[in-house]
């Protein structure tokens, strides 16, 4: 499985906020190609993000810590806050951490977990406010993990 | 289906939610009561009473979800320092917002969980708002009273319902 420099395109458009400039490139990405290397990038990507916001001196955060983070992001959406399901977004932080196991998420359909990979990696990122060369090293090491998951 | 008709709220019933609320939850003579099913179900009704009384008092007229949200990760994290039995976030909102008759809100019981997490909720959300208000003597029976007057105007409503619909299907 391959990462595409489209789908990172795509993806980094987002994260940067570039909202239109995302919707733009996403719409122009081939539909199943997408439907496998995009999702496996927004995962990676996720996966890296919550390691780095969540995993110091090698110790995961406390569980207080992931409640006050997965609240920043629903008071984030305002309106839309009922988008981002408290226990999802907690169940797949842990689960990035190593603080629940993989099957912690057999109850999460794919669509839902996709959705709430996105929103949780987008308040990351934001949080992190990286300069653009940094996000372009944080899509690199996501499209790595990406691809390394999926071999 | 719960039958309704020959349900009451009682002293008995406010008595015993005084007592689990003032005394030590954990004294089993706490709740030494008759496991009558209709006993269970006014008791049931009164400690939600109780628990929709304060929430009324704590959010009510002016909220907003914000506000809910925030009271309901302050609880959570409180809990976990005392390791004590965790609650579920989507129900504690969903109930706290049902009681405040939120129209926007699109949540259905039991909000993704079960009963059980519904009942855990509500005595967590009832213990901290009770304890945080230090209600006692003439203000604790005040609660009592406006819980139990709650309680007893859900179930007219409910025995109302019940009716109309065992006139309509006999």
């Amino acid at each position: 499985m391959t990462v595409t420099d489209d789908q990172v395109a795509a993806l980094r458009a987002q994260l940067a906020g570039q909202g239109d400039e995302h919707y733009r490139l996403f719409n122009q990405l081939d539909p199943q190609a997408a439907n496998i290397g995009y999702v496996a990038l927004v995962a990676g990507a996720f996966f890296e993000a919550v390691r780095r916001r969540f995993i110091k001196d090698g110790s995961p955060a406390d569980d207080a810590e992931i409640i006050d983070f997965v609240t920043s992001v629903r008071l984030r959406l305002e309106e839309s806050e009922s988008k981002l399901d408290p226990n999802v977004g907690e169940t797949m932080i842990k689960i990035a951490l190593g603080k629940l196991p993989p099957e912690a998420r057999k109850n999460i359909g794919g669509d839902v977990g996709y959705g709430t990979q996105i929103l949780l990696l987008a308040g990351l990122i934001a949080d992190e406010d990286l300069t653009s060369n940094e996000l372009d090293e944080f899509l690199a090491r996501a499209r790595y993990f990406a691809e390394e998951m999926n071999s | 289906m719960t039958d309704f008709s020959d349900i009451e709220v009682g002293d008995e019933h406010i008595e015993l939610l005084r007592r689990f609320l003032s005394d030590d939850p954990n004294d089993p003579s706490t709740f030494d009561v008759s496991t009558a099913e209709s006993n269970a179900i006014a008791h049931n009704l009164m400690a939600y009473s109780a628990f929709a009384v304060a929430v009324l008092r704590k959010f009510s007229p002016n909220f907003t979800i914000p506000e809910v949200i925030r009271y309901v990760t302050d609880l959570r994290k409180a809990i976990l320092r005392e390791n004590a039995l965790q609650i579920n976030p989507r129900v504690a909102e969903g109930m706290i917002r049902a009681v405040l008759e939120d129209q926007t809100l699109k949540d259905r019981e039991p909000y993704g969980a079960d009963n059980e997490a519904m009942v855990n909720a509500g005595f967590a959300v009832l213990l901290e708002l009770f304890h945080g208000a230090e209600l006692k003597g003439p203000e604790l029976d005040e609660f009592l009273r406006e819980s139990a007057d709650y309680a007893r105007r859900w179930l007219a409503v409910q025995q109302a319902r019940q009716a109309r619909e065992e006139a309509s299907a006999g």
